[in-house]
């Protein structure tokens, strides 16, 4: 009887485990934010340190993969810890530099289109 | 010790893409109309499903060395300059088209509307600023060569003497100026 | 009068005498001639077709008489072609746009009533604000086509609220594109100018169209012995120069190029280094190409195995300056995609990657913005659904006929308001039956255009816009090899009353409530964008040079090192596709052969000349003049077939409608194949040289398309041709 419960309580943590791996499908980060002014925020606000020759070193969406922009905005430290994202801009603001840099992450769908 | 003069045109055909370019570009640079063109590609088209063969062969005023048109010419109005060029001083022509009967090459055409005759002249106006004629411009696939034959280290003379070429219709006796690569 | 002095009054004016012999209705010019002539030559950038090469128009007593080259620019090399030298008809047609037009009967009647800005404007306006009431903004649709301006137009779509924007990749090249995006996480150049070896699949650059590969081709087989081998359904212009040339039957080219992975992987002729160290899934394609035989080829292309073997070992030992050229317009089967990336897939595993003679990731140039905050996204899914559809397309420029096909059913929502910019759907989406019911089933349909298209016939409002060569536009940074900023000023003020796209949108955006994202000048938009180039004062070398050439191109092996990340979701090149899979699409090439034409049906292949661009040149009388009539192409035996002779009308009918036009016989194109050019048969009046001349191809073109890029199929069409 026993191994027969084990048997079952591994069979549904297994699906559960197998439930809970989130299927791959396409990341659309338009429902999280907008890109679009993601990306006026990101030029207005985090350009002006991180350019070329500048005091954070030149930044772009193809500096980091989805997974580490996403874990980047989770942990919230920037300058190296010094300060949480949060001082230089409201959660909203963040929310959507987040989908502007998912969207052009270095591993990003982001097929090339003919005169932009 | 300067030279003198004596503007030629070398043609590689084999990289003639039938573009129309060079025919385009002279009518405006100058303003031939529509009926008439000062040049004009040749086509030739041989051979039989799947052996098939095309060829190009862009086509204008010889500029001869001993031109014909001049020869025939009543009132003078077709003349050489000392480069070479054959030009037509539409003052003086009169139209009576003697100049077209004589060309081998039938690359004069009588304009209606002027009551004179025209041909190419390699964009004289232009060749007098320091500028090529506009159909050695424009080709995307540098066609024309443009240059002083007479100059030993210009690119028509460089050309001559390292490839094989040909000239039209020799037997006419008049001395094309335009090479054919071969 | 005496002939002399009417021949020196006409050598005074001859400028002025034979444009005007050639124009009709110049007296504007005649009228403002000189006695002394004033020259001025301005450097700008053409627009006659997509390839902007850099222009010098000289202008002769406020007339432009010529435009010639610019020499300065790398990548138009000093060449201007037919078209590029017969822009100067654009500009002086007597038949252009030349005030705001409202339509004063049925669609298509081409009734019209001159109209000023305001009326065109309030006009508008009121519509699009009436379909907003009604159906939201969603309900519009904003179409366009490539233009240094089209971001005003596509911006003005935008902040209306609708997110249905819609552009030309998907009826031109947006399959290949995706194809080298998916493998390579960009899409490179080709450096035909130092390529050894060239295979082409159709992508006729010697006739089609003219490019730098054009030049950079032509110099590099005719002077330093490039190899071309050439696959065509037709004996082109470049047929004719290329070393060999292969009738390939329609629609089998993914068979010659897994047949050539087949021989190259087989005989372990690709380089092995590149292919371990920057790309991934080499592996599965071993496996994946085995069946993919040249014998088994054969029967699929009718190339002959030896010679496919013969030229997968040429490739190989030219490999890396050998190239399976990608080519441009690639809307040709249903299984595009596939064809392309297979094509990518080649020139990777022989390592014609960022090296001499192969693929180049372009070198680009950073622009400037002009920087404003953007509206709110748009909140309605795009109309075409193609998230669902298309998910791995490139969004932001739709998917057409899909979006046709929703548009037609009304679901999932209606869309009763079309804004066209530089664009003509008559012409250029396949099936015109389809693109008039989408078109009347419109409550507005507004068209901005230089010249009455097709599209514009059958317009509600007209907005015509002034031509390249009378207007200022945003810089443009185009990448490449030779990548280079191009400039465009104005050669002489607007002959008529047109504006440019910018103040069109502008009059709009003001009666939109939209001003506050178009509240600049265009030299404020122009200023802000070349402010970070590295020279001294940008704009005023700009207007002087009309383009900027950076140093330090070509740069190759900019990618070739461990840190490269290639933008695949695995940093590197990817041979087996895990994203292709996880969307359900085959991860590697998988061969399924094009549809067949049913018995008594031609297969209707198109293909373009290069003094005509698309549609919107037939009726340029300069272009006009090599070919007045587009004939429909067939074989003598298909002729002798049908019992019809050179020069006789027919009919060719398809499922999407029938039209009648001459025949030419030729021995240039295969007996199971017919070919007619675009742009005749127009139903615009006002372009006399083609309204009812020769036939309109988009009439006989049916509806199909790519089915992971969406890009439009346009030789999946089989007609009957009968005499009559």
């Amino acid at each position: 009887m026993r191994g027969f419960i084990q048997h079952l309580l591994i069979v549904v943590a297994a699906a559960a485990f197998i439930a809970a791996i989130p299927p791959v499908t396409p990341v659309s980060a338009a429902s999280k934010g907008s890109e679009s002014k993601g990306r006026y925020y990101f030029r207005s606000t985090c350009k002006s340190c991180h350019t070329k020759g500048a005091a954070g070193g030149e930044i772009t969406p193809l500096n980091k993969t989805q997974a580490q922009w996403k874990s980047y905005f989770a942990s919230s430290k920037h300058a190296r810890g010094k300060e949480p994202l949060t001082t230089l801009m409201t959660e909203d603001q963040l929310r959507d530099v987040s989908a502007f840099l998912d969207a052009h992450a270095a591993d990003s769908l982001q097929p090339e289109t003919c005169g932009k | 010790m300067a030279h003198k003069k004596r503007y030629a045109l070398v043609i590689d055909s084999k990289k003639c893409i039938d573009c129309k370019s060079c025919v385009v570009a002279c009518r405006a640079e100058n303003n031939v109309p529509l009926r008439y063109s000062r040049n004009w590609i040749d086509e030739e088209h041989r051979g039989e499903w799947p052996r098939l063969l095309a060829a190009y062969e862009p086509g204008q005023c010889q500029q001869c060395e001993s031109p014909a048109c001049v020869r025939v010419c009543p009132t003078g109005a077709s003349y050489q300059r000392p480069d070479g060029i054959v030009a037509i001083n539409e003052t003086e022509c009169v139209g009576c088209r003697y100049c077209i009967i004589a060309c081998p090459y039938d690359a004069r055409f009588f304009r209606e509307d002027k009551g004179v005759v025209e041909k190419c002249d390699f964009c004289a106006k232009r060749v007098d600023r320091g500028e090529v004629p506009a159909c050695v411009e424009t080709c995307p696939s540098k066609v024309r060569v443009f240059g002083d034959f007479n100059d030993p280290n210009g690119p028509v003379r460089r050309l001559l003497e390292s490839r094989r070429y040909y000239t039209k219709k020799p037997e006419a006796g008049t001395g094309p100026q335009i090479y054919y690569l071969l | 009068m005496d002939r002399r002095r009417f021949l020196t009054w006409t050598a005074g004016g001859a400028v002025g005498a034979t444009v005007a012999a050639s124009i009709s209705h110049f007296e504007p010019f005649l009228k403002k001639r000189e006695a002394g002539a004033t020259r001025v030559e301005v450097p700008t950038t053409c627009e006659m077709c997509v390839n902007k090469c850099s222009v010098i128009a000289v202008v002769e007593n406020g007339v432009i008489h010529k435009l010639n080259p610019n020499p300065a620019s790398p990548k138009s090399r000093g060449m201007l072609c037919a078209r590029g030298n017969a822009g100067i008809q654009q500009v002086y047609e007597p038949a252009r746009l030349k005030r705001p037009l409202i339509r004063a009967g049925e669609r298509g009647e081409g009734k019209w009533r001159p109209a000023t800005w305001d009326e065109a404007w309030d006009f508008t306006a009121n519509k699009l604000l009436g379909v907003k009431d009604k159906y939201g903004p969603q309900g519009s649709l904003w179409s366009s086509t490539e233009s240094f301006q089209e971001t005003f137009f596509k911006n003005l779509g935008l902040s209306f609220g609708s997110p249905n924007i819609v552009r030309h990749p998907t009826l031109c090249l947006a399959s290949v594109n995706l194809a080298y995006s998916a493998t390579f996480g960009t899409v490179p150049a080709f450096d035909l100018a130092n390529a050894k070896y060239v295979i082409m699949s159709g992508a006729n650059r010697f006739e089609s169209f003219i490019t730098p590969d054009t030049m950079d081709l032509i110099e590099s087989t005719t002077e330093r012995k490039a190899r071309l081998i050439y696959l065509d359904p037709r004996f082109t212009v470049t047929a004719a120069k290329a070393d060999e040339w292969y009738p390939i039957k329609p629609g089998t080219d993914l068979a010659f190029v897994l047949a050539m992975l087949n021989v190259i992987i087989g005989e372990s002729r690709h380089d092995k280094e590149f292919v371990n160290t920057y790309t991934v899934g080499f592996d599965k394609l071993i496996d994946h190409i085995k069946s993919f035989t040249p014998e088994w080829a054969e029967q699929e292309t009718e190339i002959p195995a030896k010679h496919i073997v013969r030229i997968a070992r040429e490739f190989s030992d030219a490999a890396p300056r050998a190239v399976y050229y990608a080519g441009r317009r690639s809307s040709w089967y249903r299984e595009d995609f596939q064809t392309r990336r297979a094509q990518a897939i080649l020139n990777a595993i022989v390592g014609s990657w960022d090296r001499e003679g192969g693929m180049v990731p372009n070198g680009k140039i950073a622009l400037g913005e002009y920087d404003f905050f953007p509206w709110d996204d748009p909140v309605a899914p795009r109309i075409d659904e193609i998230d669902k559809n298309f998910p791995m397309a490139a969004k932001g420029d739709g998917a057409y006929l899909k979006l046709r096909e929703n548009v037609l059913a009304g679901a999932p929502y209606p869309v009763k308001a079309w804004m066209i910019h530089k664009q003509d759907p008559m012409n250029a989406l396949p099936d015109q039956a389809k693109t008039i019911q989408m078109l009347q089933q419109m409550d507005f349909v507004g068209v901005i255009d230089v010249q009455m298209s097709d599209t514009a016939w059958y317009a509600d409002v007209i907005f015509p816009e002034s031509t390249y060569l009378e207007r200022q536009d945003p810089v443009e940074a185009m990448s490449g090899i030779w990548p280079v900023v191009v400039y465009r000023q104005p050669v002489i003020k607007p002959l008529h009353d047109t504006k440019p796209t910018l103040e069109i949108v502008q009059g709009l955006a003001k009666r939109l409530n939209l001003s506050q994202y178009f509240d600049f000048t265009i030299e404020q938009w122009v200023n802000a964008q070349v402010k970070e180039l590295p020279i001294e004062a940008p704009l005023e070398y700009l207007k002087k040079h009309g383009i900027y050439v950076p140093p330090d191109f070509p740069k190759y092996g900019t990618t070739l090192n461990s840190e490269h990340r290639f933008v695949t979701k695995s940093g590197k090149i990817e041979i087996f596709s895990d994203r292709l899979q996880e969307f359900g699409y085959d991860p590697l090439p998988l061969y399924h052969p094009p549809a067949q034409s049913p018995p008594g049906t031609l297969r209707l292949i198109t293909g373009r000349k290069a003094y005509f661009t698309h549609a919107n040149s037939t009726n340029n009388p300069w272009l006009n003049a090599f070919d007045p009539e587009n004939r429909l192409w067939l074989n003598p035996a298909t002729a002798d077939s049908l019992g019809v002779a050179d020069g006789q009308l027919v009919e060719a009918a398809s499922t999407a409608g029938a039209v009648r036009l001459k025949v030419k016989v030729t021995q240039e194109i295969r007996p199971d194949c017919v070919f007619m050019l675009h742009g005749f048969g127009k139903r615009a009046k006002w372009q006399r040289l083609v309204a009812g001349v020769g036939a309109c191809d988009a009439q006989l073109l049916e509806t199909a398309w790519d089915k992971v890029s969406g890009n439009a199929a346009l030789h999946e069409t089989f007609v009957k041709v009968r005499k009559v």
